[in-house]
């Protein structure tokens, strides 16, 4: 849209220039006017003429003009061309120079903005116009006329004359043609005397009308006060320009006018020539602008909702650029430069803002405002205003979002942001910017939001259902799981019928009692209660309703009431059995709690007793303990007089066969009543004596063994008792079972721990006695083996001494002995031709000595060793020992002829078989030495087996000794021969004695002279 | 090993002179011809150890009696048996001792021959003569 303003500066523009082309006396200067006047306009971009008798353009060089000169300058001098040119360039626009008689030549403009150009045709056709009147007049003046032709005229008055009915032609002309309202007056009386067409079309008075009548007598002047200004300028300048005035129009139109007057001379008359030009509209439009302004100002800054005045010129040339440069992603280029967005909003001009913003962002005044913009952006904000930026870039001159900002004491606000911007000045972009305050209303809406939500859930998964009931068209109004509450499908219409026949019978009256009552006039006009609802598979459910009255009619009566409806069976259910637990749980623990406290049975039992009976309300209660066959009345309530009957307090099983059966089954039994039940004569005579009606029995148990039996019952009542009740005694009876088999385990376990104490206290005696014993056994036997290790350490040093001495001696004793038979002998030897046989016996005799000598020490050597040696058992093939050792005396027993008769099964034995050996070879050694010469010279060698000893005998048939000495021939060293009839070094027996001395074994020796000798060795048997 | 089968000495350790000389006596019964070196005791026995080192000949075989002053026979034949060069040479423990302890760790100790002095001098002759033998086994030309 064009500034109205602007316009009308420009419409002014031209008319002024229009009535200042006459006062251009030369062509050129004429053109390049018109060329200036083109341009000066906005929207024009660029001028030129081309004329007629000009050989160049004049102006801008505008493609296409040189062509156009061209053609002019062929033109033919005669030829006038009327048809406009039209250039195929765009934004082109070609006014043809024309008068009725003559074409001049064209005015080309470029036109920039086309809107300009359109609504200021007309008054640019029109300056056009005069513009080719005036070269008209030109090219008459120029034809005829050159400045010195105008002296000549001044000189010549023919000329003159003529030249001036030539002016006054032109005069008439322009006089008739101009648009505005021309008219002459004659200044003396004011008489009009010459109108124009103009006049009748701005004035509304005819030529005819006008004509001879003064300008105030048509009522020209709407404020004659005007007229007197006029004509005070007038007086003092000779002429007036722009003079704005009121007029009136003949119609009484009151319109806007300007006036050029000018005085002239006519035949030496001052008359006054007036141009009345309509600026009506013009002025109409400025004042409304004006005003518009002021209703603009006053709406801006009263407006409730907050306005900001921007000037986004600065931005839009920044934003050019930017585009300049090559961006045209504007989203992407602002979220990899931030900054860029902040430069953006930096570059925004605040003109203007309202008080209603400054009141939304808690500013005092504007300067406060602006100088805290910072402030008020959120992060949000700038990404509202990315999208703003970028539809500016995008030519979008409205937008519209919802955004926020903060107040300047750091408070969130919500926003609706409008934004409107105006492209239409050139050069300049302002903006309008709303910003309603739509917190409030936001935050209803979250908040709304999030409790429509939560009611959503809740309804959905709490089986909540909410309805709303009006009573005057009978229609319940409610959610869809509504229905599904009754065990219904969810029907179309649900009223109070439906609603009464699901619920429950037993609750019909008590539900619908409450409704009325609170429903009622004057009632509460709420009600909440739990009631019982039948779905069609006769089940059962608790339903939880709330109602309220919302509206009643003027009677007060209830029209429309509203509530919520929840199915409660679980929580019903649960709260009874919580409710039943609780107070089971509560009474057994207090049973327990005596219980387990006491262990004196008779308490225990009259405590159990009691409480038994109280728990659901008894009236009568015992205990009897059964032992065997036998029942002991131990406990009840009432308590049990002093003068009861024995034989109730100590009966036979038999006589109760209701105890009896609870017992046995190790069940509870009932007897509903006792006045007609089938009753054994003892259970009668209890039933007298204590007045009992229903009867429970409840068996005592401990695994399954019958302690006692606990009776409950009423006195005079018939009772039932409910499988609930009997649950709880039986878990009570489990307890009490185990209190009383407690207590008597009790009294059983003191009493044996006196015992036990007692027979402890005796063991430790004892233990205490042998205990010491014991310890001086041990002591004893330590201080033996003690001395038994001394001894055997001792032996030991001394068998060793005797080792060494032993073999010391052996080696030692013989060195001389070698010496003396050595040197003996090799005397013998080596002076055998000196000496003589006196000489050699003495030397034999030398070396016998000395052999004998080694004899004897070898024997000892050997007996002693013998002695030394260890005992060694082991399993012994007999006669195999036994020829190995005759085989050593083989060449004897060959030499000597002799008889060797082994008479010995292949047996093992057990034995030591080196002592067996040693004793063998000496028994053999003499018997051969015995034996030999002897004529069939026998040895035998036997063995018999006897009890405890195996009896090994060597028999020979040898000299035999006399009995007398079978003790001494043992003897060490002791012979029974003198040396030169045996030889020997009597050593042999009591080596053998020795060696069977050794294995705890005998030697005996049976012989008489001449007889030969038998010898047994007893070898005992090892275990 | 044995360098000079031709010289063969004898060594003979034994400290009882008169049992040294009847010995050598002994030998010589039986034509036993070679050089015969002695030692009175242990000591003097290993002394032979550096002689031979020396050049001396080595002996054919040793006669060692056990029971010694000083270092005693055991000792000397261990000495001699775990030499890297002189264990090679024959050992024969000529002693009085017939415990059988001492024959069991005299052939431990690597004694090639263990005899027991008789007292009878003709039968020790004959000992004499059986060492011979057993030398003159040794004695084969390479």
């Amino acid at each position: 849209m064009m500034d109205a303003k602007y316009e009308i500066q420009i419409l002014n523009q031209i008319i002024d220039a229009q009535l200042l082309l006459q006062s251009f006396s030369e062509v050129a200067k004429l053109r390049g006017f018109v060329i200036q006047q083109f341009k000066s306009i906005e929207g024009i971009d660029s001028c030129c003429i081309c004329l007629r008798n000009t050989e160049s353009v004049c102006g801008d060089n505008i493609p296409g003009a040189q062509e156009i000169q061209k053609d002019l300058l062929e033109l033919p001098n005669s030829e006038n061309d009327f048809s406009p040119h039209i250039t195929k360039i765009k934004n082109q626009y070609v006014f043809n120079v024309k008068t009725t008689n003559r074409m001049f030549g064209y005015i080309i403009i470029q036109i920039k903005n086309k809107q300009v150009f359109d609504h200021l045709f007309t008054a640019l056709s029109s300056f056009v116009n005069s513009f080719a009147l005036h070269l008209e007049n030109f090219q008459q003046k120029n034809q005829f006329y050159s400045n010195h032709q105008v002296n000549l005229l001044k000189k010549n008055p023919e000329l003159k004359n003529e030249a001036l009915h030539e002016s006054e032609e032109k005069f008439k002309l322009a006089f008739q043609t101009s648009p505005d309202s021309i008219n002459i007056t004659r200044l003396t009386d004011g008489i009009i005397v010459e109108v124009n067409d103009g006049f009748p079309y701005i004035t509304g008075f005819t030529k005819e009308e006008a004509l001879g009548m003064k300008t105030e007598d048509l009522e020209l002047w709407a404020n004659p006060e005007d007229r007197n200004i006029l004509a005070a300028q007038l007086k003092e300048t000779g002429k007036v320009e722009n003079f704005e005035f009121l007029r009136k129009r003949k119609d009484g139109e009151i319109l806007y006018s300007t006036l050029f007057a000018s005085l002239l001379k006519i035949k030496g008359v001052p008359h006054l020539i007036s141009v009345i030009r309509d600026i009506d509209k013009r002025k109409k439009a400025e004042k409304e602008i004006v005003l518009s302004n002021e209703n603009y100002r006053s709406l801006f800054n009263d407006s409730p909702i907050p306005l900001w005045e921007e000037d986004l010129s600065e931005l839009l040339s920044y934003l050019n650029e930017l585009k300049q440069k090559g961006i045209n992603d504007f989203s992407t280029y602002f979220d990899n430069n931030p900054e860029e967005l902040k430069a953006c909003s930096a570059k925004i001009k605040i003109i203007d803002v309202n008080k209603a913003t400054l009141n939304l962002h808690h500013a005092k005044n504007k300067e406060e405002l602006l100088d805290n913009l910072d402030k008020i952006f959120t992060e949000k904000s700038f990404l509202i205003f990315k999208e703003e930026v970028i539809a500016i870039v995008g030519g979008i001159t409205e937008f519209e979002s919802e955004a926020e900002v903060k107040t300047l004491t750091g408070e969130l606000r919500y926003i609706h942001l409008k934004f409107k911007i105006d492209q239409s000045e050139k050069g300049v972009a302002r903006a309008i910017l709303a910003t309603l305050d739509i917190t409030e209303r936001k935050q209803s809406e979250i908040k709304l939001k999030s409790s429509e939500e939560r009611l959503r859930l809740a309804t959905e998964f709490a089986n909540v259902a909410v309805w709303e009931f009006d009573f005057r068209n009978n229609n319940m109004t409610r959610s869809k799981n509504h229905d599904l509450l009754y065990g219904l499908e969810y029907k179309e219409k649900w009223d109070f019928e439906n609603y009464q026949k699901c619920t429950h019978p037993d609750d019909w009256e008590y539900t619908n009692e409450m409704i009325q009552k609170s429903t009622a006039p004057g009632g509460s006009g709420k009600y909440k209660f739990d009631f019982r609802v039948v779905y069609p598979d006769l089940t059962i459910h608790w339903l939880n309703v709330t109602g309220i009255v919302v509206e009643r009619n003027e009677n007060g009566e209830a029209i429309v009431v509203r509530g919520t409806l929840i199915d409660v069976t679980d929580r019903k259910q649960k709260e009874d059995a919580i409710k039943q637990k609780s107070k089971d749980l509560t009474t057994l623990l207090e049973i327990s709690q005596t219980l387990t406290t006491k262990l004196n049975m008779e308490s225990v039992l009259q405590n159990l007793v009691n409480r038994a009976t109280n728990l659901i309300g008894l009236d009568t209660g015992a205990i009897y303990l059964v032992k065997g066959q036998d029942l002991y009345l131990r406990a009840a309530t009432p308590p049990i007089p002093p003068d009861f009957p024995d034989e109730f307090r100590h009966a036979l099983l038999i006589d109760h066969p209701h105890i009896n059966k609870s017992l046995s089954s190790g069940l509870p039994v009932i007897i509903p009543d006792l006045n007609t039940a089938d009753l054994t004569p003892a259970e009668k005579a209890i039933k007298e004596t204590r007045s009992m009606r229903s009867l429970l029995y409840v068996p005592l148990l401990i695994e399954n063994r019958a302690n006692g039996v606990l009776i409950l019952g009423t006195d005079k009542e018939v009772r039932e008792f409910s499988e609930a009740e009997i649950n709880l005694y039986r878990t009570m009876s489990g307890q009490a079972a185990m209190a009383i088999y407690n207590s008597q385990l009790f009294e059983e376990v003191k009493k044996l721990n006196q015992e036990l104490e007692n027979r402890v206290g005796e063991r430790t005696d004892e233990l205490t006695n042998s205990q010491a014993a014991l310890l001086n056994l041990v002591e004893d036997l330590n201080e033996k083996s003690e001395q038994l290790e001394q001894s055997t350490r001792l032996l030991e040093t001394k068998n060793k001494e005797l080792e060494t001495f032993t073999y010391s001696v052996s080696h030692d004793l013989k060195a001389p002995l070698r010496g003396i038979d050595g040197y003996s002998k090799l005397l013998q030897d080596s002076y055998k031709t000196q000496l003589d046989g006196e000489a050699n016996i003495f030397l034999t005799n030398i070396r016998e000595s000395a052999h004998k000598m080694n004899e004897l020490i070898h024997d000892l050597l050997e007996y002693s060793r013998l002695e030394r040696s260890q005992e060694s058992i082991e399993k012994l093939r007999i006669k195999h020992l036994i020829q190995t050792i005759t085989s050593i005396y083989k060449k004897e027993l060959d030499a000597g002829n002799f008889d060797l008769i082994i008479t010995i099964d292949d047996i093992e034995i057990e034995a030591d078989s080196k002592g067996i050996s040693i004793a063998l070879r000496n028994l053999i050694e003499n018997s051969i030495k015995f034996t030999t010469g002897k004529p069939n010279p026998t040895i035998t060698i036997g063995m018999e087996e006897g009890e405890s000893s195996w009896i090994l005998s060597v028999k020979d048939n040898g000299i035999g000794f006399d009995m007398k000495y079978k003790k001494k021939i043992f003897d060490i060293f002791q012979r029974l021969h003198r040396v030169e009839e045996f030889p020997g070094t009597g050593i042999g027996l009591a080596m053998v004695n020795k060696a069977m001395q050794r294995m705890n074994g005998k030697v005996r020796a049976m012989s008489s002279p001449g007889n030969g000798a038998t010898f047994y060795l007893e070898i005992p048997k090892t275990i | 090993m044995l360098t000079d089968r031709n010289i063969n000495p004898i060594l003979l350790v034994e400290d009882n002179p008169l049992d040294l000389d009847l010995t050598v006596r002994a030998f010589a019964t039986k034509n036993l011809t070679n050089p015969i070196q002695t030692a009175r005791d242990g000591e003097e026995a290993l002394k032979y150890i550096e002689k031979w080192d020396n050049g001396e000949p080595i002996p054919v075989v040793i006669l060692l009696d056990l029971n010694m002053p000083k270092i005693n026979g055991l000792e000397v034949l261990k000495e001699i048996k775990n030499h890297p060069e002189y264990k090679t040479i024959p050992v024969v423990i000529l002693t009085t001792s017939s415990e059988s302890a001492d024959i069991k760790t005299a052939y431990q100790l690597g004694a090639n021959s263990y005899i027991v002095k008789p007292v009878d001098f003709e039968k020790f002759v004959e000992v004499a003569g059986h060492i011979d033998l057993y030398w003159r086994i040794l004695n084969k030309p390479v």
